[in-house]
């Protein structure tokens, strides 16, 4: 049975013409970036959507606190699952992209290494939850971590960029795909990106907790 | 009230503490001993920006000692005690008061010890010993709570440092940095900079211990 809602269908649509869009809409011509620059398409909106999906985690992990319900818990600990699995692509796709632009996979930049302690601290609360037996204790102490790490690794993000200099595109003078360098073809197809795959990872999100309800029912 | 309780908590872990003193004694042997082999395997002469990294790494390593055990020592007898006696809010307020204090003695300890082997040339000693201060606020405070955290959640001493360390960058980096600039080239205006920044995380921190702990009390 084919009931696909409405956003699902978007999600696909979004993602499909943002890939291929991405390939074959013209991009502005820039000094060391080049055709590079298509990368933004993907590496930058995937971890887009991977903030907004941590977000979404925190907030559920406050209600979960509030309210505690094991629906509640299982979004939280959904949402940042799949953000840590867009937050892998983003990293692998960002790997790549800088491999050829600035010569090397790993250059000591603040916003890679941002990126390496988001992960570490979605790792932990992997681990976390892992170590727990119980599931109403977990659910609160995974909550208790998660707003904390978050709400630290928000100003560590925010903190970071105004304490080094960064070697990525828009800052420090390089040029960028940022306010004065995107043209209006580029955002044509970067919002949309975003809004698709944060709809995608939604999508996963959904599979994943109906996979956990089923597997609790069979082993009830 | 919940001040007045929280020093009495702090007292008591005090008590606690200078009873049992094995464990103290152990942690300033501890803390000795790894800025000694540090001293050795380096042979004393490094450059300013290693000599930075290399004290916050031993201090790093040695609040996760000390603070790290701060919840993981308290058996379910006394927190049962404690639950009875106290609020939440105090008790943790107690313990940070307690851990920030422990840690910043070793914290003194230890870069005293530092600049007297490494002796490196400070530009600026009072913004030196501020940074050692809020540095080690800082760590105190994360770790208790995040041992609080691994203490509910499996009371291994290995989940403290998992959950810690990424946490504690922020505050690692910029105490980096400000330790670098009392060192060498010491600006007055950069300094204050971090030291706002170092307040601002020290107080979020201590915010959010003080709103979450109450969840993490309720066993």
């Amino acid at each position: 049975m084919l009931a696909l809602k409405w956003w699902k269908i978007l999600a696909i649509v979004l993602v499909l013409y943002s890939i291929i869009g991405g390939f074959l809409i013209d991009v502005p011509k820039l000094p060391i970036l080049h055709e590079t620059i298509r990368n933004t398409y993907f590496h930058v909106t995937l971890w887009f959507a991977m903030m907004f999906l941590m977000t979404i985690s925190m907030v559920y992990s406050i209600k979960h606190l509030g309210k505690p319900s094991q629906q509640n818990d299982l979004i939280a600990s959904e949402t940042a699952n799949i953000g840590l699995f867009f937050g892998i692509l983003g990293l692998v796709t960002g790997m790549i992209w800088a491999q050829f632009t600035w010569g090397a996979f790993w250059v000591n930049d603040v916003k890679t290494n941002g990126t390496a302690i988001t992960l570490l601290i979605y790792f932990a609360y992997t681990v976390l939850r892992g170590s727990v037996e119980d599931d109403e204790k977990r659910g609160r102490i995974a909550a208790v971590y998660n707003i904390f790490a978050f709400v630290m690794l928000v100003l560590f993000l925010g903190i970071l960029p105004r304490v080094n200099d960064s070697l990525h595109p828009g800052n420090g003078g390089n040029p960028a795909f940022g306010n004065y360098d995107m043209d209006n073809t580029m955002r044509m197809v970067f919002y949309p990106a975003i809004i698709g795959y944060f709809l995608m990872g939604l999508w996963f999100v959904d599979h994943r907790i109906r996979l956990k309800k089923i597997e609790q029912k069979l082993t009830v | 009230m919940i001040l007045k309780d929280s020093l009495v908590v702090a007292q008591h872990e005090l008590k606690l503490e200078i009873r049992n003193k094995n464990a103290l004694g152990g942690l300033i042997l501890y803390s000795i001993s790894t800025v000694f082999v540090t001293y050795l395997s380096t042979g004393g002469y490094i450059p300013n920006n290693l000599f930075a990294a290399l004290l916050w790494i031993i201090l790093l390593f040695i609040s996760i000692n000390a603070a790290g055990k701060s919840f993981l020592q308290t058996n379910n007898g006394r927190h049962l005690f404690y639950f009875s006696q106290v609020s939440p809010q105090a008790y943790i307020l107690g313990k940070h008061l307690f851990t920030s204090g422990l840690v910043l003695v070793l914290m003194v300890l230890v870069s005293g010890l530092c600049y007297f082997l490494f002796s490196p040339k400070i530009e600026s000693l009072i913004f030196f010993a501020i940074t050692i201060f809020l540095g080690s606020l800082g760590f105190a405070l994360t770790i208790g709570f995040l041992s609080a955290v691994a203490q509910t959640a499996s009371g291994n001493f290995t989940m403290v440092s998992i959950l810690s360390f990424p946490v504690l960058l922020p505050f690692f980096l910029t105490q980096i940095k400000l330790l670098n600039i009392t060192l060498a080239g010491f600006n007055i205006d950069l300094a204050y900079k971090y030291i706002g920044i170092l307040w601002l995380l020290n107080l979020l921190v201590l915010g959010l211990s003080y709103i979450l702990f109450p969840y993490l009390w309720r066993d």
